[in-house]
């Protein structure tokens, strides 16, 4: 079978079809990169749990559950001041 | 225009569709790596200088590059095959149409289509994946991942159908159906006949990092563990057990040898092979029995024992420098959905039930081949070890946030709800090893390999006078990095006897001293083994009750080399490498290990301590006095100045004798002291 009625009409259609398909795909990709940079903080330990699960490599949600992105801030990471404190002498070599 | 010229004018168009749906995958990839970097602000080409950066040359193994080139291949197979299915799956449309911008279009659907397919079943299967965006669209819902499937999949059945004849297309279809079929089928259970109804089967059970105080025998209150605590409280339970290093390897090493560190010659994770003494009197003795030893491991990047151990078997992941290059690169569609499927073995060998690839492991994957790999006519002997408590503690599906547990301590949170989900792994695949008739007659321990440190208020250790000022480390994060840190020289060490599928052990928690490499000499001794004359255990035969505990007895411990870069609750990767790569080379079978030159002089690096009652002894080779730890009140104390009544010159005495002739130990010439006291002890 041949479609030989209204080429443009098809034309037009698979045009708004592939756009359709290409916003379906980079809107999401482009909200996940939106919410990336709005829970960013000034170092990277001195983070939130979303953040620094996202840091290594991993998408801190489920398919359901977006809570400690959406949250972010109850889930700050506290400094651990006691680094400096209790840091040990370097071994000589 | 005739048929003939219209199928040869259909020909060279679906070449020249191939060809432009290899270069649009191609450049889906690039565009997919780019924005997970964009996402996670590291890339892969940085991780790759950190390694080259100090000696490259080092790292530029046959072996490695035969690992990374096969993955590279697999990869580019694996997406060229796809384009020929959306190039097949074009096919019927193109009849539809003789123009050719119409075609175009309809090419490019089927591309899309197919893209946003892929993305959608990455974002439903493994929704931590950084390029599973769809996670939370409509897009990643059953109905469409179905509709979309049922569409796709008839449009290839019909280009197929259109280009080979008929016979083939049902030999074809009939093959896939008997493929799936048989797939199915082979989730049938078989159930254990013991031939040899005098050996048990031999199950040790490790759990990685697992510390006993967030157990209930120990006092939590929480319930992380139900399954975990369900078995220990049918168990004899050894508290006061250390692992003899805080390290898996070493720590397992030790287990299975029932020797110190020093002796068996493993001091640290990746040691070279050639200065470890690989025999494993219990493999060797089982496997002469008639036993099928197997060994599994879901994380092999830091431990590599193998078949030149003795073991018949290995399940795990492949080891080698391969598996962190390969899985900092890996997060892709395609292969993220391959990877449970039975071919991932074969065609991702470092990814497949590889837990530090956390985005798509599946505990339930890797206790189904672990149980499939166990004999059901020999008798077993199985070590096998489950690392979902390991930093960096991701997982495929994201653990449920309880604000209440957050305190701000990242590690620590994330370890809790780790705990839950190792505890249904162990749940599931005790009760795996029941269902196969496995634990009819068994012996099983349970043992962690070290535990953690996150710098917990709890867990700290005070010295209240003026010599809390000296710059001392009490605290370390991690595990293996300070000996003084209590919480990551504890482990869990458990033993049960099991007869028709049920403990037949009274619980008892036993208090005492007790070590990991008590549990070969215990093993020996239940299954009647002898060790031959140039063999010997360190370790003691377990007490079955508290009245036949030793208590006189004393365990020691040591760490495993400093490293700044992990002693920090944000552990950088590439600071991390920076930090130690040089210090490894890549040998010709691809395995990272550590240069022997440095191996030895890292030894004189190691602190090291010993255990008695509740008092721990340690030498710390960047601190000028000794230390002394109460572990019941949790206080230390320059032992220069200490004035109690704690047993510390026997503790002295026996540190030296074990340590005597090891590399850098006593720099201080403490041990010369100990001589003026000995003979004068409280």
């Amino acid at each position: 079978m041949v479609i030989k009625i209204g080429p443009f009409f098809i034309q037009w259609l698979l045009t708004i079809f592939i756009l359709l398909l290409l916003a379906v795909n980079i809107v999401p990709a482009w909200y996940d990169y939106q919410t990336k940079v709005a829970i960013k903080s000034e170092t990277s330990s001195e983070s939130s749990l979303a953040e620094r699960y996202i840091s290594r490599g991993d998408w801190p949600a489920s398919k359901d559950n977006n809570h400690v992105i959406n949250h972010y801030q109850q889930y700050l990471i506290k400094t651990d001041k006691t680094d400096i404190k209790t840091r040990l002498r370097p071994v000589s070599e | 225009m005739s048929s003939e010229q219209m199928d040869n004018k259909t020909a060279v168009s679906m070449k020249r569709t191939l060809w432009r749906t290899i270069a649009l995958l191609i450049l889906f990839i690039i565009l997919l790596i780019n924005y997970r970097q964009l996402i996670q602000g590291q890339s892969l080409f940085s991780f790759i200088k950190a390694i080259m950066s100090a000696k490259g040359e080092h790292f530029l193994s046959t072996g490695l590059l035969q690992d990374l080139v096969y993955f590279f291949v697999v990869l580019l197979v694996l997406h060229l095959l796809w384009a020929i299915i959306i190039t097949l799956s074009c096919k019927p449309l193109f009849h539809l149409a003789v123009n050719d911008n119409i075609k175009t279009q309809f090419w490019l659907s089927t591309v899309l289509l197919h893209i946003t397919l892929i993305l959608s079943a990455n974002a439903y299967f493994y929704p931590t994946s950084l390029v599973g965006f769809l996670r939370a669209t409509p897009f990643s819902e059953p109905y469409f991942l179905i509709g979309l499937s049922l569409l796709l999949m008839g449009l290839f059945l019909l280009g197929l159908y259109q280009l080979i004849t008929k016979m083939s297309f049902v030999l074809f279809c009939l093959s896939a159906v008997v493929i799936v079929t048989g797939y199915l089928s082979s989730e049938q259970v078989p159930y254990f006949i013991a031939t040899n109804k005098k050996s048990p089967n031999v199950i040790i059970i490790g759990i990685d990092a697992l510390r006993p105080d967030h157990l209930a025998y120990r006092g939590a209150s929480n319930n992380l563990a139900p399954q975990l605590d369900h078995f220990l409280s049918h168990s004899k339970v050894y508290d006061k057990t250390y692992t003899p290093m805080g390290r898996t390897y070493v720590a397992w090493m030790s287990l299975l040898t029932g020797q110190y560190p020093k002796t068996h010659g493993a001091r640290f994770n990746l040691a070279p092979p050639e200065l470890v003494n690989k025999n494993i009197p219990l493999v060797r003795k089982l496997n002469q029995r008639g036993y099928q030893t197997t060994y599994a491991m879901d994380e092999r990047r830091f431990n590599h024992i193998d078949k030149t151990y003795g073991f018949n078997q290995v399940v795990g992941p492949q080891a080698g420098a391969a598996d962190s290059i390969i899985a900092t690169f890996a997060d892709l569609p395609l292969i993220n959905l391959l990877i449970n499927t039975p071919v991932s073995k074969t065609l991702f060998p470092f990814l497949y039930i590889n837990r530090a690839y956390g985005k798509t492991y599946d505990p339930i994957n890797f206790n189904r081949d672990v149980l499939a790999s166990l004999s059901m006519i020999r008798p077993n002997l199985l070590a096998v070890h489950f690392c979902m408590l390991h930093w960096p503690y991701t997982s495929k599906d994201f653990v449920t946030p309880d604000p209440a547990l957050w305190q701000g301590n990242y590690n620590h949170f994330l370890y809790q709800q780790l705990i839950k989900k190792v505890d249904n792994q162990f749940g599931e695949f005790v009760d795996g090893l029941k269902q196969q008739g496995l634990l009819d007659d068994a012996i099983v321990f349970l043992i962690s390999d070290h535990g953690d440190s996150f710098k917990l208020n709890k867990d700290l250790i005070l010295n209240t006078s003026a010599e809390s000022k000296l710059p001392l480390a009490v605290s370390a994060w991690g595990h293996g990095t300070n000996v003084i840190d209590q919480e990551q020289n504890e482990v869990v060490m458990a033993y049960s006897r099991f007869k028709k599928g049920k403990s037949v052990s009274e619980h008892v928690k036993i208090e005492g001293t007790f070590s990991l490499i008590d549990v070969m000499p215990t093993l020996f001794n239940e299954l009647e083994l002898e060790l031959t004359n140039d063999e010997n255990f360190d370790g003691l035969i377990l007490p079955l009750n508290n009245e036949s505990v030793d208590s006189n007895r004393m365990v020691f411990v040591e760490s495993s080399r400093p490293v700044k870069s992990i002693n920090t609750s944000f552990i950088d990767e590439q600071k991390v490498l920076s930090e130690t790569v040089a210090s490894y080379e890549v040998r010709e079978n691809g395995l990272a290990v550590m240069k022997p030159d440095i191996y030895s002089s890292l030894i004189a690096k190691k602190q090291r301590a010993v255990y008695f009652k509740s008092w721990q002894l340690a030498m710390l080779p960047n601190y000028d006095d000794l230390v002394l730890v109460n572990t019941t009140n949790k206080q230390w104390h320059n032992l220069s100045s200490y004035q109690g009544v704690a047993p510390w010159r026997k503790m002295l005495s026996s540190l030296c004798d074990h340590n005597s002739g090891d590399i850098g130990f006593d720099p201080l010439d403490k041990c010369n002291e100990v001589i003026t006291f000995v003979g004068n002890d409280n």
